[in-house]
């Protein structure tokens, strides 16, 4: 009878314990996922943040071709000159050259919301090249416009800011 | 007997407790503790180089001589004037980054506040904008000018939702 109850004791011990580790064991788990959905996050933001730099790297190379930017010690400026004869259909000649879907350049300060498509009365919008694919993602940055203005007998150099939108073909 | 292996138990179980307790409030002041702004974001880099960049209607000696916005930076911080407007080089300047700003903003939606400051480096700023309240997360860059032998900070903030 005593060697019996002594059991019954030893097992309700092994039992506890038991239930105890086995807890302990949830709680670890649980605060483990929560810090790993922590630094996940973290991890998630900067995977997001790197993917956007390189993709406003990409568009360096657009905005400093000879062909569109002001010069060679300006960093991502455009010749207002240059994009309007990029606009009148000049870039066509480049379109083996050009390994996008599309390129615009659009005035964002002292000008209206809707597009006016240069060359026009107070145009905003330069539409360079667009290879008529439909299927594409666009990636944009700000950019200054600048072109040389005459008044009287002086000249001086005129900036806006704008903003350089290049399509990229999506593959199917 | 049984009394005192029941207390060991009881002192065993809470030590348990407090020591989690204790690793639990260590990771969570390490993971809320804001992370240092990561560097430059190359996106308000150029937003900032190009705003630097816009010609303004202020001039301070003669006209066509306008100064860009980084041009008035330095007229601001020299208390000029803007000769032809007849204003003050600061007034106008605070004037046009807003009207600026917002114009630039009003295209990107995720975008929903943004902060620049201008000062002396190390100094209190002189020309504090803001708009909306940050929520999400926060990209920063700042520009140095060199006006005489002064260094002139400008910086500006954006806040994008996730």
């Amino acid at each position: 009878m005593g060697l019996e109850r002594l059991n019954k004791k030893g097992q309700m011990k092994i039992q506890q314990m038991a239930f105890m580790i086995v807890a302990v064991f949830i709680f670890f788990i649980l605060a483990g996922i929560f810090l790993l959905r922590i630094s996940f996050a973290g991890l998630y933001e900067d995977v997001d943040r790197l993917e956007r730099e390189q993709a406003i790297k990409s568009l360096e190379v657009i905005a400093d071709m000879q062909e569109l930017n002001c010069g060679s010690s300006e960093y991502f400026c455009l010749d207002e000159d240059k994009l309007r004869i990029m606009s009148e259909g000049f870039s066509m000649e480049y379109e083996d050259f050009w390994s996008v879907a599309s390129i615009e350049v659009r005035k964002i300060y002292n000008t209206t919301r809707e597009d006016i498509e240069c060359p026009d009365i107070n145009c905003n919008y330069y539409n360079l090249y667009d290879s008529g694919q439909r299927n594409k993602e666009t990636e944009s940055t700000f950019v200054s416009i600048c072109k040389r203005v005459r008044s009287g007998d002086l000249r001086y150099n005129q900036c806006e800011i704008g903003k350089l939108t290049v399509g990229r073909f999506i593959n199917e | 007997m049984n009394n005192k292996s029941g207390q060991h138990e009881m002192v065993g179980f809470v030590l348990i407790v407090v020591i989690v307790v204790i690793a639990m409030m260590v990771f969570l002041v390490i993971s809320t503790r804001n992370a240092p702004e990561s560097s430059d974001s190359l996106e308000v880099s150029h937003i900032l180089n190009a705003l630097m960049e816009q010609t303004t209607s202020c001039a301070i000696v003669y006209e066509p001589d306008y100064d860009n916005i980084a041009d008035l930076f330095k007229s601001c911080h020299k208390n000029n004037q803007c000769t032809n407007l007849n204003r003050n080089s600061c007034d106008y300047l605070q004037e046009v980054l807003i009207e600026v700003l917002d114009k630039a903003f009003e295209t990107e939606n995720e975008i929903n506040s943004y902060s620049l400051n201008f000062s002396e480096v190390e100094r209190t700023p002189k020309i504090e904008i803001s708009k909306g309240v940050c929520k999400g997360e926060g990209s920063s860059a700042q520009q140095l000018i060199s006006s005489e032998n002064t260094q002139l900070l400008v910086r500006l903030r954006l806040c994008k939702d996730i």
